[in-house]
């Protein structure tokens, strides 16, 4: 393929305008810089309008055939929301001046959008590489040693996300050729225990936050910058939902895995005190009922796990950005310190509530018109105990997202501080995101179109779904007021919670200090034998060996007059001085050098 | 809102509203056909049309949750999972 094809197949890459703001805004400064973080969004999210379903293009390279774009109904979907999300979060960040944040925001955007419209495994990994690279500068942007170590480690997670989907791409290459690398679903591939197939699943897995494997989410994104876990929130996970949807419908383990991932984290969020990580725990809760949908894998539940995956970006982006403005103006996000901004930040309060009944499904706010297929989808299907954990996750994502979120950052005890309101840039983009919630919840009908499925014959609102919702969210809050009241609801306190991340961050450090102990140990042991001992008694050997040689070879020696005229024992004296001090006459040391060549002639 | 009560005035229509649902659950269960969630061959079928078995399951759903997560900070006066702040730097 020549340069020029090449070129004319990159101007038509949905991810063209975001690569392209995401150079410019690394060669600009100031707020021409941030105009990118506004226009190129709104470039892509046009040119994603004109694309055709059914569309493709391929690349050359390498010799392989890459086909790098494919625009089905679930990619122009996630097309949408990518670039509506990073108009959002770029309105947000409008006040940013530091051009990495800026611009690997926008190339961060743009890997995003490169796996949802990736049409083989080889375009994927390329994007998915993408990904953990440029995200992980919303985490080093805040430059603290805190921050630094934690994008280390996120780096870890997704790096080796991206060589596990390497290995499963070769090992499925070598076991079924070109035909491996299609995008294809693997759900009965891994069913019938194909590695190539698991090994995939896990690099998605990483990302997608499973079970054990989700800890990046809330060490990342509760380090990185007041902007970060906006951007964060909208892409990582949600292209692993994208891959999910595409690679593992109907995969029986992802009902478990979904299940145990709706439940877990809201126990975590009830204790956690940064209040950004309650977030990062109720994302995991959220995801688990995407995954639960794909695993139904009815066309149905895959539609609602993508409607959720859409509603979700707006609505977490929503929370994550009311909880960046409070760390923007105070300086502080643990919910043991805050309280009372309502007072001065009245806007961002009533924003975060919208966000906050979004994501607790209310009815008429846009979490209630995805959420609700998944768990009547649960029902349909048979899977009682997920139903049960579906209904108990709702709960308890109102409990702590919806209720403590808003509660402890903007009511409960005054704190005392006074910040002022947020800047006008975050105000617009929680103003967008809150009318989006407000008005996918209030006409689904515009989501359930761009569906790949179109979720045909769902409807939310009839008189059963809203009375049983009502009913639940109602309850919950007055499980959490009467606790409250009783003083039986834990307060918040200055603290940090285990996770899965104590493995390698105290066991790890552990082993590494066992491990340095043992070697170091072996080392110095080794040291001391060899160098203190060996070495030692070799080296007295040899200087004490010829003193003694010499010695032995005095008397004969004198004997045959070659010591001079002293008397025995002087010239026994002496030699045995000079041989323990290293010192000859010349003319000895010249005989002994002839001897030696003599004998080496003769023995060769 | 840091007038007590208006706080006591604001929950006190919050179990109004709490009232009213339930109320709302009863008289559309025993006058119109109410959508199940599961089939009739179901062991749930029973019990999820019952009246209120939402309220009543995110209302014990959620004291449990608090209860068990208490658990997750100490037991018995023993920490579990919750440590110090610093704890990641020492």
């Amino acid at each position: 393929m020549n340069f020029l094809a090449a070129s004319s197949e990159l101007g038509t890459h949905p991810a063209t305008a975001l690569l392209l703001g995401g150079i410019v805004a690394a060669c600009l400064r100031g707020r021409f810089a941030s105009m990118a973080l506004i226009l190129a969004p709104i470039i892509g999210l046009w040119y994603v309008h004109t694309m055709e379903v059914g569309s493709s293009s391929t690349l050359s390279l390498f010799g392989y055939e890459i086909q790098s774009v494919m625009a089905d109904r679930q990619a122009k979907l996630f097309g949408y929301l990518f670039h509506i999300a990073a108009l959002v979060a770029g309105i947000y960040s409008f006040h940013l001046r530091d051009p990495w944040q800026v611009s690997m925001a926008l190339l961060y955007a743009a890997s995003a959008v490169g796996v949802a419209f990736a049409g083989d495994m080889l375009s994927l990994f390329l994007w998915w590489e993408g990904l953990a690279i440029t995200s992980v500068f919303q985490i080093w942007g805040r430059r603290t040693k805190e921050a630094e170590e934690s994008g280390f480690r996120y780096l870890f997670f997704h790096v080796s996300s991206g060589l596990l989907l390497l290995a499963g791409i070769i090992f499925r290459y070598h076991g079924e050729g070109a035909d491996a690398l299609s995008l294809a679903p693997l759900t009965e591939a891994l069913e019938a225990g194909d590695l190539g197939a698991l090994l995939i699943l896990l690099a998605v897995g990483i990302k997608a936050a499973f079970p054990g494997l989700h800890v990046w989410l809330k060490d990342g994104y509760a380090e990185a910058t007041p902007t970060g876990p906006v951007w964060l929130c909208a892409f990582t996970t949600k292209c692993a939902v994208c891959m999910l949807a595409r690679l593992f419908p109907g995969a029986e383990v992802l009902i478990t895995i979904g299940g145990v991932m709706a439940m877990f984290p809201i126990f975590y969020a009830v204790i956690e005190n940064d209040l950004r990580r309650v977030l990062c725990y109720s994302k995991i809760n959220q995801i688990g009922f995407m995954v639960v949908g794909i695993g139904i894998g009815t066309d149905l539940a895959i539609d609602g796990a993508i409607a959720h995956a859409f509603t979700h970006v707006l609505y977490k982006g929503l929370l994550f950005m009311s909880m960046g403005a409070v760390l923007f103006r105070t300086g502080e996000i643990r919910g043991s310190h805050l309280g009372g901004l309502y007072k001065t930040m009245p806007w961002t309060t009533g924003f975060c509530i919208v966000g906050a009944a979004s994501i607790s499904a209310f009815p008429l706010f846009s979490g209630f018109v995805s959420k609700s297929i998944i768990i009547t989808e649960a029902a349909k299907n048979g899977h009682v105990l997920v139903w049960l954990c579906l209904l108990f996750a709702s709960a308890g994502v109102f409990h702590h997202a919806g209720i403590k979120i808003p509660f402890f950052a903007f009511f409960a005890h005054d704190s005392g501080k006074r910040p002022k309101e947020a800047p006008i840039n975050m105000l617009i983009a929680m103003g967008i995101a809150s009318f989006l919630c407000v008005f996918l919840g209030c006409n689904p009908q515009w989501l359930y179109a761009l569906l790949p499925n179109g979720a045909s014959g769902y409807h939310p609102y009839d008189a059963t779904h809203v009375i049983t919702q009502f009913e639940i969210l109602l309850f919950s809050a007055l499980a959490f007021t009467l606790l409250n009241l009783w003083g039986k609801y834990p307060p918040e306190l200055p603290s940090v919670n285990l996770d899965v991340d104590w493995i390698y961050r105290k066991a790890g450090r552990g082993f590494t200090k066992a491990m340095a102990l043992f070697w170091n140990g072996l080392n110095d042991w080794a040291h001391r034998i060899v160098q203190g001992e060996i070495v030692r008694r070799v080296s007295l050997f040899t200087r004490a060996g010829q003193v003694h040689v010499l010695e032995f070879l005095a008397d004969p020696l004198h004997a045959a007059g070659l010591l001079g005229n002293d008397k025995r024992d002087r010239a026994k004296a002496r030699i045995s001085k000079r041989a323990g001090l290293g010192i000859h006459p010349v003319g000895l040391t010249a005989l002994f050098g002839m001897l030696f060549l003599l004998a080496f002639l003769l023995l060769t | 809102m840091d007038d007590p009560a208006n706080v006591r005035k604001i929950i006190r229509g919050f179990y109004w509203v709490c009232g009213l649902v339930i109320l709302a659950d009863v008289i559309f269960s025993l006058g119109w056909h109410k959508h199940e969630a599961f089939g009739e061959d179901f062991a749930l079928h029973g019990i999820e049309t019952l009246p209120a078995f939402y309220g009543l399951y995110g209302f014990v759903a959620c004291v449990g949750l608090v209860y068990v997560s208490k658990l997750m900070r100490d037991w018995n006066g023993k920490r579990t999972l919750m440590r110090e702040e610093d704890y990641w730097d020492r």
